[in-house]
């Protein structure tokens, strides 16, 4: 029991370091590739919002804060704190590059969630409550509805200053 | 659950020294603004990552050093190196930017 | 338990894949699965180079998605000449 709240809980602070980290980098704003753009447009077809669209676009088709903060857990468990982490940013910052992104996204996420996971460790928190936690996070935005979750990232969006100019 | 504090020093040299370095060798210190949408490498974007990657996979493998310290400036110069002269052919920036 | 909690996401994602008329919508669904693996990987392997491979399997299946997420916007705009 004790472990479902820890779960639920690494799951808010996932989702909201994905989410914030993202939407200041720009993730709503227009799509970073022609597959985003073509997800994003979809969404909008089924009743989204255009700017959560592009950013559930650039989701799919570049890592961004979403696998930072997958990876960075995955390496806090497995490696140890901060190494893991370390190694974690490193290698996504890798994969940004070779998805055509300029990396911003990504390392931010690993390195936050790495810090974050130092903290909650002394809360008592294992890092493995993370990485489920961030499973759970994705699929509330990608695996639910992708109408209603893409408006509540256009409403970020237009909070943070972020939304798309495009049409 | 284990926080490795013994090698803090390894990584704030890590951190140091690339940033030294790669001011030294040329690059910008900050990119250009917005920062989120500029594929410029500039003293504090890849390469402090690049340098503190590097110093972690070296202290998991086991070869550690003093703490650390001497492993991260060694790890900080070959990152802003990598960074200044092989970033843009290892990794070109696509057509569309 | 965290490998079950886990499964169970994975499975319920591949069963809406399935179930899913739109091909973009799949895809979505198929970005969260493979979150699920990536962590069903590092999870079970429990070693440092699970890690390793939990990150190269997910950079892996971005590049995939990003090719077919491409190639049906390109797919979009082709058109066809009747004989």
């Amino acid at each position: 029991m004790n472990e479902l709240v820890g779960v639920a809980a690494a799951a808010a602070i996932s989702w909201l370091n994905f989410v914030v980290i993202d939407t200041w980098m720009g993730l709503p704003e227009k799509p970073g590739v022609r597959g985003a753009d073509y997800i994003g447009r979809d969404i909008e077809k089924r009743g989204g919002d255009l700017a959560g669209g592009f950013f559930q676009g650039n989701l799919v088709c570049s890592p961004d804060a979403s696998a930072g903060t997958l990876l960075g857990a995955i390496g806090c468990y497995l490696m140890g704190v901060p190494e893991g982490g370390l190694v974690a940013a490193l290698l996504v910052f890798i994969g940004n590059r070779l998805c055509a992104d300029p990396g911003y996204a990504g390392t931010l996420g690993a390195l936050s969630i790495t810090v974050i996971i130092a903290l909650a460790s002394l809360a008592g928190m294992s890092p493995g409550l993370f990485v489920a936690g961030m499973v759970i996070a994705i699929t509330t935005i990608q695996g639910v509805s992708h109408s209603r979750s893409s408006r509540l990232l256009g409403a970020i969006a237009r909070r943070m200053d972020r939304y798309t100019d495009l049409k | 659950m284990i926080i490795h504090v013994t090698y803090l020093s390894g990584y704030l040299a890590a951190i140091i020294s690339s940033i030294i370095i790669s001011a030294i060798l040329g690059l910008p210190l900050t990119p250009e603004r917005p920062a989120r949408h500029s594929w410029t490498p500039s003293a504090i974007f890849p390469t402090p990552v690049i340098a503190l990657g590097l110093t972690a996979i070296s202290i998991k493998l086991g070869v550690t050093g003093i703490y650390g310290a001497d492993l991260g400036a060694v790890a900080g110069v070959l990152s802003a190196i990598m960074t200044a002269y092989f970033l843009e052919d290892i990794f070109p920036r696509p057509e569309d930017s | 338990m965290l490998i079950q909690i886990t499964g169970i996401i994975v499975v319920l994602m591949a069963v809406r894949t399935l179930l899913a008329q739109d091909r973009a919508e799949r895809l979505l669904y198929l970005n969260a699965m493979s979150f699920g693996i990536s962590a069903m990987i590092a999870l079970y392997v429990g070693t440092a180079f699970g890690a390793v491979l939990a990150a190269v399997y997910f950079v892996a299946s971005t590049i995939t998605s990003n090719a077919i997420a491409h190639t049906l916007d390109r797919v979009g705009e082709e058109m066809v000449i009747e004989d």
